[in-house]
């Protein structure tokens, strides 16, 4: 598949703290990236070396826009950066009118797109309040009008959903989708792993500036053949067979309930026809780990600490 | 270095635009605006207004002369003037009643000593209601003709004796066109306006560069265009606001001076006029953009405010020195100094009000001038750029590394 963005051995330090530390990865076209990690993993740092805003102490990014290898074209990308914010005493139609033009819009246009994304956000009736004004989710709104508003081949958002209450976020899930139905190509990065594993087509995890994992989602969940599984069945059956195995481990047991983590080679599919074989089911849920657990599990294997207090 | 040059003038025009609109709308800008000019045409108008008072306000004076020389001429002196001047025929008693009753503002009485000490009182019940100085110089003729005439000389002598001398400059090679006031007053008028122009829309400059960074808008400007186009643009929209504010400034003062002088001798061409301006405009620029640079290194408008106070200190020590500068307007050291950043504007403009600065000399000035405004505006925007990131003011030793470090 092509790429529409290529990252290559990525460094970048301040002063003597290294913040980002041989990040490699692409994102092919027409999907979503999910750049993931804790707060303070260098997520933001690469994401603004990406637009361009700072520079790489070493390493490469090149852009793909024409099926041949490019320098950034701002006009091209649309750029949602974490610490939000516009001019504050400007109205919120010129606010985005403005943005739009050093997009390359013409005026007219970019006032006839932004009066419809406003519609689709259910702002049209803040076109002429002043942007500080409106309340954080507002804002976050317009802010993220600002940067689809030309129309962007590719979307770079940092953080998109911080902040926002679940049923902006929910909202916000629903636009990316939307856009990336619309072909569409997006890179965001989050820390809210969970929330955001639904629409991810590949990730990148990284922590301390370090990559830990990347890949495609459904590769990397299938590749750590671990299931967790919920079983609700008939309180007098025996499900000892289940706690003698070795690639079992019981995270809650009652009468009737047994929940537990499966990891093994074998197929889960042939322990599934040994439970339903000797016990009487009456409810059975088979999930992969969640993103956050694989996070852990990752960073964990390389030896290394991830805090906890900064994953969502 | 390349990557930070690359400009696009509709976007940097885009950015002036945005400046522009945004910066007439705020209340400094129309109260410093508007307020300046109307204290102009106030303290202009009030002068006329108390000039025309003066002059329309009739005098009413008597004279007592017991020479019985100096009474009829200077009658015949204030015959065109708003003085009314009445011989008086009585004694000096029914004169001083005359006057108390207010008959008369004041009297003059001349007698042989008098005319012998040349020492002249009017007297009067008021004396705020009397203007010596309408007196004065009418007097003054008739005495010095009695005198004259008093040792043999005739009319037409003492015409030729007491005539007025004048003294002015001419050039040797400009013998049909001599010293326009123009030439000293355009020069020295724009390097004040300059001065105070900067100090306004500078500071309106450095408050919007040191905003940006706090509202983080900035990273969105920069995901869109470059620093420098940026810079330039903000540059290019106060500049414009600039330009208004001044030429609101110049209509009002020229309103007002035009009831007072008469501009045809002042000698405006386009000769005196237009490089002055060319060195204001390019002055303006170059200020503006070192103002852009501090902006961009600072994290509290306080700050600003502060250094502010500091940076306009050095481009106004040419004013300090203007004595010095004058005298000596094409001495080394003021040569030297012409091409120096911060001083050029100043110094270049007090010298064109001083002397003619050789074709080629201008050259070189506005050549420092563009390359003060290029090396400005590309230190700012590196700053800027790379200083957004940084919550906390930046220091030299930042500046330093910031320049040094590869683009």
């Amino acid at each position: 598949m092509e790429e529409i963005l290529q990252v290559e051995n990525l460094v970048k330090g301040f002063g003597d703290k290294i913040v980002v530390d041989q990040v490699n990865f692409s994102v092919p076209r027409g999907q979503i990236l999910g750049f993931l990690g804790p707060n303070g993993a260098g997520k933001t740092t690469s994401l603004r070396i990406i637009m361009g805003i700072l520079n790489a102490d070493g390493g490469k990014v090149t852009f793909n826009f024409d099926g041949r290898p490019s320098p950034l074209d701002k006009s091209r990308v649309g750029y949602l950066p974490e610490e939000k914010g516009l001019y504050e005493e400007a109205k919120v139609l010129p606010n985005l009118i403005y943005i739009g033009e050093l997009k390359g819009m013409q005026r007219s246009v970019a006032r006839e797109k932004a009066t419809q994304w406003l519609e689709r956000v259910d702002l049209d009736g803040y076109a002429n309040q002043k942007f500080d004004k409106l309340s954080r989710g507002m804002k976050q709104k317009v802010q993220f009008i600002a940067s689809v508003l030309h129309d962007p081949e590719f979307l770079v958002l940092d953080e998109p959903f911080a902040g926002l209450d679940p049923v902006n976020q929910n909202f916000f899930l629903g636009i990316v989708q939307e856009l990336k139905e619309r072909g569409k190509t997006i890179l965001f990065s989050a820390h809210q792993m969970n929330l955001v594993e639904e629409i991810c087509d590949s990730i990148v995890l990284i922590n301390k500036g370090k990559q830990v994992l990347s890949g495609n989602l459904k590769e990397i969940k299938e590749s750590y053949k671990e299931y967790n599984v919920a079983l609700h069945f008939n309180p007098e059956g025996d499900p000892s067979f289940l706690l003698n195995n070795p690639e079992i481990d019981v995270n809650r047991m009652e009468p009737g309930n047994l929940h537990f983590t499966f990891r093994g080679e074998n197929n889960i599919n042939s322990l599934v026809s040994n439970i339903t074989e000797k016990l009487n089911l009456k409810e059975i849920q088979i999930a992969t780990p969640p993103l956050h657990d694989i996070f852990i599990n990752a960073v964990q294997e390389r030896g290394e600490e991830v805090d906890e207090n900064q994953l969502a | 270095m390349k990557k930070l040059m690359k400009i696009s003038l509709p976007n940097a025009r885009k950015v002036a635009s945005w400046e522009f609109n945004k910066g007439i709308r705020t209340p400094m800008f129309l109260i410093l605006t508007f307020v300046i000019p109307l204290l102009i045409l106030g303290v202009g108008g009030l002068e006329f207004f108390t000039q025309e008072i003066l002059q329309t306000q009739e005098m009413e004076l008597a004279i007592l002369d017991e020479t019985g020389i100096v009474a009829e001429p200077l009658k015949e002196r204030l015959a065109e003037t708003r003085t009314n001047l009445e011989i008086f025929p009585g004694s000096r008693t029914e004169l001083e009643q005359a006057t108390l009753d207010g008959d008369f503002d004041g009297f003059l009485v001349i007698t042989t000593e008098t005319m012998e000490q040349g020492n002249f009182q009017i007297l009067a019940s008021d004396p705020r209601n009397v203007s010596p100085s309408r007196i004065r110089p009418h007097l003054e003729k008739v005495i010095t003709d009695l005198r004259l005439g008093g040792v043999g000389l005739s009319q037409e002598e003492i015409d030729a004796a007491t005539r007025a001398i004048s003294l002015g400059v001419q050039a040797l090679d400009e013998e049909e066109t001599p010293f326009a006031i123009a030439q000293f007053l355009v020069p020295v008028a724009l390097g004040m306006i300059l001065l105070i122009s900067v100090i306004f829309s500078g500071q309106m400059l450095m408050y919007g560069v040191i905003k940006e960074k706090r509202n983080r808008v900035v990273e969105i400007l920069l995901s869109s265009i470059s620093s420098f186009e940026l810079l330039t643009g903000k540059i290019m929209g106060y500049g414009l606001l600039s330009l208004l504010q001044v030429g609101i400034w110049c209509l009002a003062a020229l309103f007002t001076a035009s009831r007072f002088l008469d501009f045809r001798e002042l000698g405006l061409t386009l000769e005196t006029v237009l490089p002055p301006v060319l060195i204001f405009l390019l002055g303006y620029i170059m200020l503006a953009s070192l103002f852009a640079a501090l902006g961009s290194t600072m994290k509290e408008a306080e700050e600003g405010s502060q250094a502010q106070g500091l940076i306009i200190l050095i481009p106004m020590i040419p004013l300090f020195l203007s004595g010095l500068l004058i005298a000596a307007p094409n001495a080394l050291w003021v040569r030297i100094f012409t091409h120096i950043p911060p001083f050029i504007p100043a110094m270049a403009l007090l010298r064109m009000g001083a002397t003619t600065i050789p074709w080629w000399e201008m050259g070189t000035i506005i050549l420092a001038l563009l390359v003060s405004i290029f090396l400005f505006i590309y230190i700012g925007s590196r700053i800027f750029s790379r200083g957004i990131l940084q919550y906390e003011a930046i220091g030299l030793k930042d500046i330093f590394r910031i320049l040094r470090k590869k683009y």
